[in-house]
């Protein structure tokens, strides 16, 4: 799955920590999204994508 | 129905509160990933131990079947208790730090199984084994060890 979530934090100026305590997660966490070693749940997808206000699938797509 | 409804109620904030004041709550762990144990887990491993250098120590001393019993099953009570702390440990972590708990889990029991499958079997042909505590102390080795490669693997 690739994602974008690396630079939608980019353009809002938040660091890992920052998004990590936005979402209620790890900066561990967000950084395993952000370089694609894991997967989000389905409700930290939404989580996200409400968050950069943004549709899910323009946030996450599936690989080719 | 009832009762079993308020027993488990107590049990449940016994353990929020207890999880309250020595873990300093769910946030930190997400906070804090690399934190490993609780203050409340190390205290309850200290008393694993106290109970186990008890049990031994006492042994000799007894002779009534129910006694050895007892003794020799002293250190269960804190065994279940840091079982239900490291669960509520890894219910209150962020998905990933779940994720990673359990895969760890997963790979240390399965060579638990293993260890214990070919010692049964070695014992089986009679063939002479090691000390029952290399496995003792293998488990939390290798615990760490997973605990490692899970944490590399997703970091």
């Amino acid at each position: 799955m690739n994602n974008r979530v690396r630079e939608l934090r980019g353009e809002h100026g938040w660091s890992q920590a920052d998004l990590a305590g936005r979402l209620d997660v790890s900066r561990q966490t967000v950084n395993a999204i952000e370089t694609g070693k894991y997967d989000p749940s389905l409700p930290l997808a939404f989580k996200i994508a409400r968050l950069f206000a943004q549709p899910i699938e323009s946030i996450f797509t599936p690989d080719e | 129905m009832r009762d079993d409804r308020t027993w488990l109620d107590g049990l449940n904030d016994w353990l929020l509160r207890t999880g309250a004041r020595a873990f300093a709550g769910r946030a930190a762990h997400a906070a804090d990933p690399q934190r490993r144990m609780t203050r409340g887990e190390v205290c309850v491993l200290l008393g694993y131990l106290a109970a186990l250098l008890a049990s031994r120590a006492g042994l000799p001393c007894v002779a009534a079947p129910w006694a050895r019993a007892l003794l020799a099953l002293l250190p269960l009570p804190p065994i279940v208790l840091l079982v239900a702390l490291a669960v509520r440990r890894v219910s209150g972590m962020d998905e990933l730090q779940r994720r990673i708990e359990l895969v760890v889990l997963a790979v240390t029991a399965a060579a638990a199984w293993l260890g214990f499958s070919v010692a049964w079997l070695l014992a089986e042909a009679g063939v002479a084994l090691p000390s029952p505590l290399l496995g003792f102390w293998g488990m939390p080795l290798l615990y760490v060890f997973a605990r490692r490669w899970a944490g590399r693997r997703y970091a």
